[in-house]
Formats: C-alpha cells, structure tokens, sequence
C-alpha cells in the first residue's frame, strides 16, 4: 500500500539522517577537564582576536563580556554556563564595544554555551549557540551554529548539530564543532569570499 | 592572609609581560590547584606574546637558587614553594640576591604558602612588594545580567519561567540550546537532558 512504502521511506530517512549526525559528532577534540579551563581558553581566543584587531573590543572589554556562571546557579553543581556578550535575539544595529563583541567588519559575535564537569573526565558539552550577526545586513543577516540538547527526536532528523543560515526557521546540518573552533572560525573567517560584489 | 589586589588571569600575564624585565619578581596567589593556574598561565603569556616561558616547579630554597641559575633569562614561572618548610624560606630569604634574574619571575602559590613567605621571609617579601595579586576566579553573571537574559528569552518564546519548568520536567521542551541556558539560569540544571 501506498501508505506502507511511505512509512518505509520515512524509516530509511531516519536512518539516514541518524548515520549523518553521528558523522558529524565524531573525531570532535576533547574539552579540558574544568569549566574554568575552558573560560580561560575562551579568554585567551578572544584576547588573541583584540591584539590582532580582528575584533575592535579593548582587551579589558573581555572580562567584563565573557562570563562563567558557576554551579550555585545551575541547581546542578556540575553544570555550568559560559557567555559571551548580551542574549542578543534582537540583533541590534548599534552594538558598543563595552556590551557587545564586534569584528573589524562591524559584525557582532555572540555565544552562549552549557557544559558539565564529570568526575575524572572532560567536560561534557551539554548546548552551544554561537551567531555572528552583520548589522549592514550584508552578506547575509546572520549566521548561528547551534547544538540542540540531545533527543532521540533530534538525532532522527539528524540535526542536533546544525546551522541557521540567515533564518530561524531552517536549519542546516552542520558538523558538532569544539567551541574554540566555533569561536575561531567566527571571529577569523565566515567572512565574504570577495570584496566586491559580482557583476 | 594580607588583603591583596585580584586579577583575572588574562590581565595578570599582561602584567608580567609589562613588567620590568630586569629582575621583576611578581606573585600569584591561587586558591586553585597550582600547577594548573601555572600552565594557564604559560599559555596565555606565549598566546600573548609569543615567547616561550619556562615553567618549573621546586621542592626547596637550594632548588629554587639552582633553577635561577639554570634560567636566568626570560619569564619564568615557579611552582612548588607551597611546600617549603622554615628552613628553606629562611634560606632563601637570606640568599635572596642569588634570585636574580635577568627575566621577569612569577611565583604562583596557594593562600598558606603566601603567608609563609610574608612571616619567614620578610626581606624577600619586602623585595617583592607590591606585586602581589589573588588571582580573581571567573566573573559569573550578576543578578542584572541573569534578568536581562531571562528578559530575553521570555520575549522570544513567548513563555513564562514556570511553563518552560513545567515542559522540562514534563519531557517536552523544545531542544533549542536557549532552553538549556534557560533552565541553567532558573537553577534547573537538574532538567537539562530530560
């Protein structure tokens, strides 16, 4: 029957989808073994990126934007909050050096991620979300990699890793990257290829 | 403990780099494990600035002369002195001129170990000064900054904090990372996964 080979089709794109995301959650470097480690390597990046002048902020503005909410918040001593600069859904056009972290290109990069320390393992990586959002609105709005938590219904559709392309409403599968990467390749690259447009 | 200025760990290296590199003796008191801090340490200076930092650890005043001699030029940065006993900071308090360097020195000890060196070795403390920092752990967001956030994400959802609670508890809530932090900043890190 018709509706039998639908749900066959269905099921193997499950499947599919399911193979896909554990494809993109392997060979994913290990985190260090405390939250407070990881917020000094954070730290670290984003200095780095002020000496640089890949970012515009003062190398001061980083204590006072990238945060580490520590367990007593949490209700789980183990779980920790890691943020970067304000929850910033609106995207605002006029973002400031000392409330926002901001390229030389005037884009503006913000993260949130939740981790937790395991006795005598590295941190587990619980969700991220890190966007860069261009305010000019050129190339595109934003772009935001998340990590959904896991669901046995996320990992069906082969989606807890994934990448907003400039819309909430779609989503693209996206390898499950280390934080420091996404941090990198944020404040270093997801940059336009060409400086011109094309004719 | 004497009251002592805090610093983040990023704004200290860049104090040791600042530092008078002749002879500059600095010192980082941590209530964190040591040898940890000391490797952040490390790698945030070389991050910084590229330079390669030495890092040793010493296990008596003969150790601390002999690794002076050993590396006398460039950053250095010394652990171990947590277990110094009276003797070895009475000896290094009264050969404190074979410390010298030609780098910038940074001690990285515990709250017990700063005491010590305050009340056995006074003359060394007096050399050292003022260069004396707690390090500062990580800043967590403040009350303000947790309602902004929560702000936030009330206006996205167009949830209240109870039902989000209600759908975490329930299984339900939506696998969006904002969920997650959500729960985090009500103190329902408990929920997270469920």
């Amino acid at each position: 029957m018709a509706s039998d080979r639908r749900a066959g089709a269905v099921n193997a794109l499950t499947k599919a989808m399911r193979d896909l995301q554990l494809r993109l959650e392997q060979n994913v470097p290990a985190l260090p073994a405390t939250a407070v480690e990881l917020h000094e390597q954070f730290g670290r990046v984003l200095r780095r990126a002020i000496l640089d002048e890949a970012l515009v902020n003062g190398v001061y503005d980083v204590g006072q934007l990238l945060r580490l909410t520590v367990a007593s918040r949490s209700g789980d001593p183990n779980v920790f909050a890691l943020t970067g600069g304000p929850k910033d859904f609106g995207r605002t056009d006029t973002p400031e050096h000392v409330s926002h972290f901001i390229r030389d290109d005037g884009a503006v990069i913000h993260f949130a991620l939740i981790v937790r320390e395991r006795p005598g393992a590295p941190l587990d990586l619980v969700v991220y979300g890190f966007e860069i959002y261009f305010p000019s609105q050129q190339p595109i709005a934003f772009v935001r990699f998340d990590l959904n938590d896991r669901r046995h219904s996320n990992d069906d559709l082969g989606l807890r890793a994934h990448l907003h392309p400039g819309n909430e409403d779609l989503q693209l599968p996206s390898p499950l990257m280390s934080p420091l990467d996404a941090l990198n390749f944020l404040i270093y690259r997801c940059r336009p290829r060409r400086d011109t447009p094309r004719s | 403990m004497p009251s002592l200025a805090a610093s983040e760990l990023g704004p200290f290296a860049f104090r040791v780099l600042e530092s008078d590199g002749s002879n500059a003796w600095l010192v980082l008191v941590t209530d964190g494990a040591v040898d940890t801090t000391a490797r952040m340490l490390s790698d945030e200076i070389s991050t910084l600035d590229g330079q390669i930092v030495t890092v040793g650890a010493v296990s008596s005043g003969a150790d601390l002369e002999s690794f002076v001699r050993a590396h006398a030029d460039g950053i250095a940065i010394v652990t171990g002195v947590n277990g110094f006993g009276d003797a070895d900071w009475h000896r290094v308090d009264l050969n404190r001129t074979r410390l010298q360097r030609n780098g910038t020195t940074v001690l990285v000890l515990d709250p017990a170990a700063i005491e010590q060196l305050e009340n056995r070795a006074p003359n060394l403390a007096s050399w050292i000064g003022g260069s004396i920092w707690r390090l500062e752990k990580p800043r967590p967001l403040d009350d303000v900054l947790v309602e902004q956030r929560l702000v936030a994400l009330r206006q996205w959802s167009g949830l209240e904090d109870l039902e989000v609670v209600r759908r975490a508890e329930a299984g339900d809530l939506p696998p969006d990372p904002a969920y997650a932090e959500w729960l985090t900043l009500l103190g329902r890190g408990e929920l997270l996964g469920k």
